[in-house]
């Protein structure tokens, strides 16, 4: 075997790092109340992020029907 | 190299040396995938780390609504006092942003979240 | 409190001889043709091992991880998993069988490999979001003069994005063509131009490699980094399999 150098074991410790406590089967609810708190907060801005997404393409769509002067107007949903 | 396909599990991890791995270090401490930001449990922490969530929320609103002012402007859809009233906005918030980091004692660098397997919010 | 390893294929198959976490022994439970690689936590609140995944530990986990890939296929499950008793984990088999099934059908006899590639410093535009000087002038410009100056600078930013991704699409393609599955990231910061992994048969590794030595030759403003060969880390969280319909 090969003598490693501490640069090196450093690097293979951060892609550990990276799999072993990032990826992998994971069972959630059952996980440590500090990763836990990251979860609920990444759930929150998953939502935020494709929410606005959505408004963003169906904000686009709107302007090109109207510019095409064909199809109506989209239609708003009843209470958005 | 060391031959590791007879010992593939056990052997050595390295399979490729780049030849600099002092970069290759710290850029993957960088992408930040050791440890997720945690919301400490004592006072002083907590107002801290509710700053840093609600100043990283604004900062990525910012960004949103600076990015969409700029694509509108490349679309041509907006008049000039238009434009100019907007980057008198984004200014505005830009020095007001700045205070409050220095208020709660913030570099740049802590406004950011981890989003998991999407990587980093900023 | 029970730690989880690994879940595995043929639940006959001797447990490995390391010690667990906490220096507990091994166990194995089996359900039908599956099993799950565990060790028992001291007492019943959060353990020390857990809030803090040093090297140490991590290792630990790892080194038992791939002492069962030898001679079975492997799940890894993340550091710091675990579940109240035997009666959870015997219950969470039985609600998760048939995507562990799947999972293990889709990494047998094959291997994680890493990739990272690193690009030219230089190559990003000077402004990471803001110029400096544009923030020190904020008080003689216009609004206007602003905004114009970030129009420039969002258009250089997206045209270096674009050479970062037309560069990524011919460093992958080769890659992909060895690999079952794979995923990648773009610019995980702004030097790391390619973080991704692959799913490889074992006998293809060494081929693998040898594409990695080509690709480095045939781009030499680019530096490779690859590791392995891993357990199926990226591979293995319930997206495909459970949405197959099995």
């Amino acid at each position: 075997m090969t003598e490693r150098t501490t640069k090196e074991k450093e690097i293979v410790l951060l892609d550990l790092l990276d799999r072993i406590l990032d990826k992998g089967v994971i069972l959630w609810g059952d996980i440590t109340i500090s990763v836990a708190d990251v979860d609920l907060v990444y759930v929150g801005l998953k939502l935020l992020l494709t929410s606005i997404e959505k408004a963003e393409m169906m904000r686009r769509r709107a302007n090109e029907l109207e510019q095409a002067d064909s199809a109506p107007l989209i239609e708003r949903e009843p209470g958005s | 190299m060391t031959d590791i396909d007879t010992d593939p599990i056990s052997g050595d991890k390295l399979l490729c040396d780049p030849g600099d791995l002092e970069a290759f270090a710290t850029e993957l401490e960088q992408a930040g995938t050791s440890l997720p930001h945690r919301i400490n449990a004592d006072p002083e922490g907590v107002e801290r780390g509710l700053a840093k969530l609600v100043l990283t929320l604004i900062e990525l609103l910012r960004q949103l609504m600076e990015r969409q002012a700029i694509r509108r402007i490349e679309g041509g859809s907006l008049s000039d006092e238009e434009i100019e009233r907007l980057g008198q906005t984004f200014m505005k918030l830009d020095v007001r942003m700045e205070e409050l980091k220095q208020i709660f004692g913030l570099e740049d660098e802590e406004l950011n979240l981890s989003l998991g397997p999407l990587g980093n919010l900023l | 409190m029970i730690y989880l390893y690994a879940i595995t294929d043929r639940p006959e198959a001797a447990i490995p001889g390391l010690p667990g976490l906490e220096d507990a022994p091994l166990t194995s439970l089996a359900y039908r043709d599956i099993a799950a690689v565990a060790s028992r936590g001291a007492g019943s609140g959060v353990s020390t091992a857990l809030s803090s995944p040093e090297a140490v530990n991590v290792w630990r986990h790892e080194a038992i991880v791939e002492a069962l890939m030898p001679d079975r296929t492997v799940l890894p499950v993340r550091f710091g998993t675990v579940l109240p008793d035997e009666a959870a984990l015997r219950s969470m088999l039985k609600d998760r069988y048939s995507s562990f099934v799947a999972n293990l059908k889709r990494v047998c006899g094959r291997v994680e490999l890493g990739v990272q590639v690193l690009w030219d410093s230089d190559s990003r535009p000077l402004t990471a979001g803001r110029a400096k000087n544009i923030n020190d002038q904020r008080s003689v410009i216009g609004g206007r003069a602003y905004m114009l100056a970030r129009l420039s600078e969002e258009q250089l930013e997206r045209a270096w994005r674009r050479r970062a991704e037309t560069l990524v699409i011919e460093i992958r393609r080769p890659l992909e063509h060895m690999a079952a599955d794979s995923v990648c990231q773009v610019l995980v910061t702004p030097r790391l131009l390619l973080k991704a992994a692959y799913l490889v048969a074992r006998e293809q590794m060494k081929n693998f490699r040898k594409e990695i030595n080509n690709l480095s030759l045939a781009y030499p403003e680019l530096r490779f980094l690859c590791t392995g060969p891993w357990p199926a880390y990226n591979f293995v969280t319930d997206r495909k399999a459970d949405q197959s319909g099995d």
